[in-house]
């Protein structure tokens, strides 16, 4: 399904860029707000998902996707929940490609347009959860959406997700061999379906009122929550 | 209206498999082993619907997704071809070979090369003609550069038919940017029996599609649309057979021959469509006929001037031949760069320079230059492997350079062409040389055109060359040439190309002349120039002509072009003056990261007499080094050093070609490689590195990316490297990264490495074995300075 976004945060643009609160140059803003718009203008974002039961006897797992999820990340994400969101989305091909042809012309602008693209599809995730929190109706609760790779979900769980979504034909999304997913601005991801709302963690730097003073930051370093 | 014979296709074979109990992301091509009844019942269902033509269930059935499973491509195509056989005997219904996307992404974008998804099809496909098929339909194909590899081992391993259907999204392009138009001239350039669209929507959406492509080609065409789009929620689609049908309809109207169904139709859908639709279609399709060069998200038409960028070739250039020599492609991808951002249409590609193995050159050349335009490429080579093996890369539909009126050239070149549906440029010479009049040379293009068309290309497709000769040797050949290109124009009603810039050699400021003779070329009939577009007043007179000829409405382009040109000069004028020298300008033109700040002062420098070592260690290297320690101490910010190091790199070229000039030998200070280890295709990290290494006079060997760590070993071996750099951006791939690092070491060969990456940690390196670690670009010149001084 396409997808619109009007808008990413650059707080995480800089994050990506491994700000560290230097002084950001009238040069440099610009080259931010270029790319920014750039990023807008040739990403085509897809998505797909799917509900799926929820088994919790011996570990978790989804029976129709065959697919079983080891690891306390998922047990405690999925606590409680009778049923999940599979949900896998995409910047789509052609911003691969703005990349690709970007490097060897400015390498400054490849780099700001890359973090643009990994700010651009937490946005298109963000406005997926709430159009499938839409569509599941009133008394349906997600919970937050995890990733495989993050906490001890193995990366390997991209390929059962990949497969069960047929990401491949519904929104060109492939994952290769080892294990990445492109075109490279994607994301899947589990979703819990909860009967009531659930406490949200912790979403990393860019969303703390504290980003553009943080000692911790500043030295590269977290406070430990993100 | 006149009407032929309407086939019909089968429906979705995953939706009925589902219904009998397949699991949603199992492999549906297990079944035509371990249940072929109920895939023959499916197939029956459709031939009693009326199904003419019938897919065999092996969608899916590659080595790539097969993998794990147990089963071989070969056994389960067999298997799921018989099933198709046995479901058709007695009947005239044929049985298609069914083949969808390998499922991996090709390179640049992706990890499978050309040539491995080439293989994929290959064993497919001899298995499906082995077992019976009667055809092949590839299909919900995205990418034209995997249907080119499918279709070329279609043609070169089977004989079988081809049809081709591809799937489109709402906006008419495909999910890697390919639009309709595009595929229409590529597969009627390789020659397929059909083709065609399906899947992602329903028939009201991909109508307008069908539409455009039986506009576009004479070529049957196919449509297999969705029943109506799927519920996210639950994947069940949203219309009836009959209203299915209904919405077919039309598109007998436009002479569609295959009509069928996909995801989520069934026998019912094809039966209803079979009642409505009454088995009939129009037979006649108004196509235009146009000539056309293209890639998949670039078509080019020839109905006005359009600019072969000419750049991209050795001849009299040093510092070209001494890339291509080095197997520079940075470089030349650069020249590709630079002429598609000054406008050029079409990129000329020639890269013969003795001593090469030219076909391997151009093979890489093309591949390289593709991925950073999406212009349309010209593959230019007197040597017919190299044009084979350029046209054989080309992601799209190119142009031969050239043939001429030798019987030999036609019988290599011509069929070329053909083969991989090619335009070419014809030169008005033979045997005897160039003729001396305007006549003589139609009367060779004449020759050309008629050999063209007995080969089986259309006229459309052949563009002429009446050559330009030097003025300054030969003043009365210009007018001839001129005349040549009108008659060529009214007469034959062909395409002309021609070489411009050839008429001002041994003349000073030359591109007063070049200028000169392109406007007099433009009128008389010239529309396809070969030229440097980064010479303003050549795309100047470009830009004149098609305000003076009404070809540019209200002269927009025009004064688009004069508005930028006002800026660029207003930004230049702003700079404040230099009180300290050109070399103090240029050390902040690269703290400041101003490009054409440093490439303006480097050339000031230069003609000031100014040695080039003198420029790079007085200038180039202290101002990176002060940007580079501002990012150390946390003062700068990562865009200004790229940027920074961006702008030096503008400098530094125009240093080796001063270098390259003076045929002095390069100044390196010495040589390391960097790598992104084997299944890693994240190279943005490693490509930064590699620039600010050479922007420190280092020699960077780049590997690329997915890099086996037996090509690392074999380059460090061969090339007598001593500093290797390895980056990794996954957890996954840290892995190959440790295996790469174990097999430099267990090849004895003497050198220090270094790691990085996003996943990587000081700690972890130690662990793998890896001399040093390196957080950044930064660091990795500190390790390059330890090492190799």
């Amino acid at each position: 399904m396409e997808l619109q976004i009007e808008s990413f945060s650059r707080r995480e643009v800089l994050q990506y860029l491994g700000w560290r609160g230097e002084e950001l140059t009238p040069e440099t803003a610009a080259l931010i707000e270029q790319a920014a718009a750039e990023t807008l203008e040739t990403i085509r974002p897809q998505y797909v998902w799917r509900v799926f039961a929820v088994e919790t006897q011996e570990g978790v797992r989804l029976p129709e996707a065959e697919l079983a999820l080891p690891g306390r990340s998922a047990a405690e994400l999925l606590e409680g929940c009778r049923s999940c969101v599979l949900l896998a989305a995409t910047l789509g091909a052609g911003f691969d490609r703005l990349l690709v042809q970007t490097q060897p012309r400015d390498m400054a602008r490849a780099l700001v347009l890359d973090a643009c693209g990994s700010a651009a599809i937490e946005a298109v995730c963000d406005r997926a959860e709430e159009e499938i929190g839409a569509a599941l109706g009133d008394g349906a609760f997600l919970t937050d959406r995890f990733s495989p790779g993050y906490g001890d979900m193995p990366l390997e769980a991209e390929r059962p997700i990949v497969r069960v979504l047929d990401t491949d034909r519904r929104i060109g999304l492939t994952l290769t061999e080892s294990c990445m997913l492109l075109p490279r601005k994607s994301v899947t991801a589990i979703l819990g379906v909860a009967g009531e709302a659930r406490p949200r963690r912790f979403r990393g730097c860019a969303h703390c009122e504290l980003f553009d003073r943080c000692l911790y930051r500043k030295a590269g370093k977290t406070c430990g929550k993100a | 209206m006149e009407k032929h014979k309407l086939i019909y296709l089968d429906g979705a074979m995953g939706t009925m498999l589902q219904k009998a109990g397949l699991k949603p992301g199992a492999c549906p091509e297990m079944l035509n082993i371990r249940d072929p009844g109920a895939v023959t019942a499916v197939h029956r269902a459709y031939i009693e619907a009326g199904s003419g033509i019938i897919y065999a269930n092996t969608f899916g059935a590659n080595r790539y997704k097969l993998r794990g499973s147990g089963c071989q491509p070969a056994e389960l195509i067999e298997a799921g071809v018989r099933c198709a056989r046995t479901a058709a005997a007695g009947t005239d219904v044929l049985t298609a070979l069914d083949i969808g996307p390998v499922g991996q992404l090709l390179e640049p974008y992706g990890p499978l090369p050309f040539r491995e998804a080439y293989d994929v099809f290959r064993e497919m496909l001899t298995a499906g003609e082995r077992a019976g098929a009667e055809l092949v339909v590839f299909e919900t194909m995205t990418d034209l550069y995997e249907v080119k590899a499918a279709v070329l081992a279609a043609k070169e391993n089977t004989s079988l038919p081809v049809f081709v259907t591809m799937t489109f999204e709402r906006g008419g392009r495909t999910f890697t940017g390919c639009s309709v138009a595009a595929m229409a001239a590529v597969l009627d350039g390789l020659g397929v029996d059909a083709m065609g669209v399906n899947c992602s929507l329903g028939p009201e959406e991909i109508f307008p599609l069908a539409e455009e492509l039986c506009a576009l080609t004479d070529t049957p065409v196919i449509v297999k649309a969705n029943a109506g789009l799927p519920d996210p929620a639950t994947g069940r689609y949203s219309i009836t057979a009959e209203a299915f049908a209904e919405a077919m309809l039309p598109y007998t109207a436009i002479g569609v021959s295959y009509i069928g169904g996909c995801c989520g139709t069934e026998p019912d859908y094809i039966r209803a469509l079979a009642a409505v639709t009454g088995g009939e279609t129009a037979v006649r399709r108004p196509v235009r006929r146009r000539s056309v060069v293209c890639t998949p998200t670039r078509v080019v038409e020839i109905d006005g001037v359009r600019v072969i960028g000419e750049r991209i070739n050795p001849t009299g250039k040093k510092r070209f031949r001494q890339a291509v020599l080095d197997g520079d492609m940075d470089f030349i991808v650069r020249q590709a760069a630079e002429q598609a951002d000054a406008g050029a249409h079409i990129l000329d590609v020639n890269v013969g320079v003795p001593g090469v193995d030219e076909a391997a050159v151009m093979e890489r050349t093309v591949r390289a230059v593709q991925a950073v335009t999406d212009l349309p490429l010209q593959i230019d080579s007197s040597d017919t492997a190299a044009l084979e093996a350029g046209l054989r890369a080309v992601n799209g539909k190119a142009i031969i350079n050239s043939v001429n009126g030798e019987r030999d050239k036609l019988e290599k070149v011509l069929p070329l062409a053909k083969k991989y549906g090619a335009a070419v440029v014809g030169l008005t010479m033979d045997e005897n040389g160039i003729p001396a009049t305007a006549e003589g040379r139609f009367a060779i293009a004449k020759r050309i055109l008629d050999a063209a068309e007995a080969a089986g290309i259309p006229r459309e497709d052949v563009f002429i060359d009446c050559l330009t000769l030097t003025v300054s040797a030969e003043q009365d050949k210009a007018r001839e040439t001129l005349r040549a290109v009108s008659m060529v124009r009214d007469s034959l009603g062909l395409h002309c190309v021609l070489g411009v810039s050839n008429v001002s050699f041994g003349l000073p400021e030359r591109d007063l002349v070049t200028a000169g003779f392109l406007t007099l070329a433009l009128a008389a009939g010239l529309d396809m120039p070969i030229v440097n577009p980064n010479t303003e007043c050549v795309m100047d007179a470009v830009r004149v002509f098609n305000v003076l000829y009404g070809h540019d409405r209200n002269a927009e382009a025009y004064m688009a072009a004069c508005a930028g040109r006002r800026r660029t000069e207003a930004a230049q004028a702003a700079i404040p003056g230099t009180p300290d020298g050109p070399g103090r300008a240029l050390m902040d033109a690269v703290e400041k990261g101003l490009k054409e700040d440093c490439r303006r002062l480097t050339e000031t420098l230069l003609r000031a007499g100014a040695e080039e070592t003198e420029i790079i260690d007085g200038f180039l290297i202290p101002a990176l080094d002060r940007v580079g320690n501002g990012f150390e101490c946390g003062e700068l910010f990562l865009p200004q050093l790229i940027s920074a190091a961006g702008a030096a790199s503008a400098a530094f070229e125009l240093i080796r070609a001063s270098i390259a000039r003076r045929g002095a030998p390069s100044v390196s200070k010495g040589r390391l490689i960097v790598a992104t280890v084997k299944g890693d295709i994240h190279d943005i990290g490693k490509n930064i590195v590699k620039t600010i290494l050479e922007n420190y006079g280092y020699t960077v060997i780049d590997l690329g990316r997915d890099v086996p760590p037996e090509r690392v070993v074999r380059a460090a071996v061969e090339q007598d490297v001593r500093l290797v750099g390895l980056s990794a951006l996954m957890t996954t791939t840290l892995g190959s990264m440790e295996e790469t690092i174990r097999a430099l070491r267990r090849s004895g060969h003497e050198c220090k490495i270094w790691v990085g990456g996003a996943v990587m940690t000081p700690e972890y390196a130690e662990k793998i074995g890896a001399d040093y670690y390196a957080r950044d670009a930064k660091e990795s010149v500190d390790i390059a300075r330890r090492v190799l001084g």
